[in-house]
């Protein structure tokens, strides 16, 4: 049986503008939503908007106008305290990492487990087996700031999935990692999004497009046009030819 | 590796890391002596008081300062002064203490029981009162005026007037001790603040995961409290020898007034949880203060 929360758009924009204080209107009337376990990048060239549209569903920002809801919860309603159990709910791969740099990786990485309350021993056991999957087992102990840019990415990824998010928003994930690794975090990425994950991916890796046959939204002058996957549009154009 | 440190989430090795640690040092010494102080008063204003309640005397003098007797005018006088006792509220009873009494009274000091009625004794009066509603110095001036020879005892003007000043010596010591709860109050609302501007990179990512304000606040808090406890523990055990040397120095055996002016257990447990009780101070008033700020953010 289905129930009517599956139906309800993980992410639903409606009517959304951004325009910063002292700055340009970044995002006009964003009218989009995501579906329960869709899989989407976001494109567009820098400064185009992605990182705002990212900071958007992590209530980073609050729009200037429009109405926002994740997971069927109008942001502009929930109440402050609820806010934290909202986002536990999200993983963020930051562009600039955002790590803390007094924690070791093995703490950073655990930090959300640990402010959801979880015991001890699972976390170990959670954050050991994430950071063997992304290589970073034997920096465990090591601290951001003496750790290269890959490696940093990795922890912010490893940080953003550690409690199998509903919703993964990760912002160029694939950008200081050399090709082996980013098909090893799109994988993890896949693994996730078959697990019933909703993920999108801000990025500008064309390779990483093209391999990964997904729907895309391409931002450009603030505006958000919906490209579907390859494999759908060239359904689509054989289905035009055989007419 | 332990989850211990995970738990710090916040960077605390910040510049005001000792500041809080002094202050709350310095604020319990004076503390410290400061509550010493009121609580020795306290102790010598119960034992003094006990010695104005209950009973009075009224020496009515039988002689002139120039040997001459006072013949008629001593009935005259204890006539005028019964009369404004009867009119004095929270006079219980009173009576002339008789003769036959007051060689009792004297017969351990002086061998010849004989001489007694012979010896320039005033006529005393034994007065029965009820501390509560009676003012002594209204009964003073009213006697002043209409016998100016009759003497309501001096010791117990004395007691009075230590009393008025032990009180106003503690009133002084409350004021002091407000003082420094506001000190401290003020100096944790102030590092708080600080150090949360700070710290605010990494309050905004602990957020982005999830963390709630009032975790926040209690990791602030708690840090907080450690350090006004350390600093208050080090305060105490700086004060209480210097408390100590004061006593031996200003309340001598001789000074019989003084004496009874050692402290109870309960006072000295007041004493020993001052550092306790500024630790919660710093406590709440950090939780306070970072949820008040952080409820500006997003
Ligand atoms: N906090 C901010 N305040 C003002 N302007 C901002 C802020 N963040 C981004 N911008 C501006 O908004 C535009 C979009 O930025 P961003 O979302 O980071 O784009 P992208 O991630 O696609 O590179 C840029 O012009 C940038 O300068
Ligand atoms: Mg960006």
């Amino acid at each position: 049986m289905q129930d009517n929360a599956d139906n309800i758009p993980i992410v639903d924009f409606h009517r959304v503008h951004l325009k910063y204080d002292q700055g340009p209107t970044v995002l006009k009337n964003l009218e989009f939503d995501l579906k329960r376990g869709s899989f989407h990048f976001v494109t567009g060239e820098s400064g185009a908007g992605k990182t705002s549209l990212l900071s958007l569903m992590y209530l980073d920002q609050r729009p200037t106008s429009g109405r926002i809801q994740i997971f069927g919860q109008d942001l502009s309603q929930v109440p402050r305290s609820k806010i934290p159990y909202l986002r536990r709910r999200i993983g963020v791969v930051f562009q600039d990492f955002r790590l803390l740099d007094h924690l070791t990786t093995f703490e950073n990485v655990a930090l959300p487990l640990w402010l959801a309350g979880m015991k001890e021993a699972e976390i170990r056991r959670r954050v050991n087996e994430m950071l063997m999957w992304v290589g970073l087992e034997r920096n465990m102990r090591a601290y951001p700031p003496v750790l290269a840019g890959g490696e940093k990415q990795r922890i912010a990824i490893a940080r953003a999935v550690i409690n199998r998010p509903d919703l993964l928003l990760a912002d160029e994930p694939t950008g200081n990692v050399d090709d082996e690794m980013a098909n090893r975090i799109m994988y993890l990425f896949n693994e996730l999004n078959k697990q019933g994950t909703t993920l999108l991916i801000a990025t500008h890796n064309q390779e990483i497009i093209r391999r990964n046959d997904k729907p895309r939204f391409h931002l450009s002058k603030g505006n958000l046009e919906y490209i579907p996957a390859p494999s759908q549009m060239y359904a689509a154009q054989t289905q035009g030819g055989t007419r | 590796m332990s989850l211990f440190q995970a738990k710090r989430a916040l960077p605390f090795h910040d510049s005001s890391a000792l500041f809080l640690s002094w202050i709350t040092m310095l604020m319990v010494f004076v503390a410290t002596l400061a509550l010493l102080g009121a609580l020795s008063i306290n102790n010598v204003i119960a034992i003094w008081q006990r010695g104005v309640s209950g009973a009075l005397t009224i020496q009515v003098p039988t002689y002139l300062p120039n040997g001459e007797a006072r013949g008629d005018a001593v009935q005259q006088d204890i006539a005028k002064t019964s009369e404004i006792l009867d009119a004095t509220r929270g006079v219980i009873s009173y009576s002339v203490v008789s003769d036959d009494k007051m060689s009792d009274l004297l017969s351990p000091w002086i061998d010849d029981s004989k001489a007694i009625p012979e010896l320039p004794l005033p006529k005393l009066l034994d007065v029965q009162i009820n501390a509560d509603v009676f003012d002594f110095f209204t009964l003073k001036d009213q006697l002043a005026k209409v016998a100016p020879l009759v003497q309501a005892d001096a010791h117990r003007i004395t007691l009075m007037h230590l009393i008025e000043t032990g009180r106003r010596i503690q009133q002084m010591l409350s004021f002091i001790l407000l003082l420094l709860i506001l000190t401290t109050a003020f100096t944790v609302v102030y590092t708080s603040s600080s150090t949360l501007a700070v710290h605010q990179p990494t309050i905004h990512i602990l957020h982005m995961m999830g963390a709630k304000d009032s975790s926040i606040a209690a990791q602030y808090a708690s840090r907080d409290f450690m350090r006004a406890l350390m600093g208050g523990v080090i305060g105490l055990l700086l004060a209480i020898p210097l408390g100590w040397l004061c006593s031996r120095m200003l309340m001598p055996e001789q000074l019989p007034l003084l004496q009874g002016a050692s402290l109870s257990w309960t006072a000295w447990s007041v004493i020993l949880c001052l550092p306790l009780g500024i630790a919660l101070l710093a406590f709440i008033t950090a939780l306070l203060t970072v949820l008040k700020i952080l409820r500006r953010a997003i």
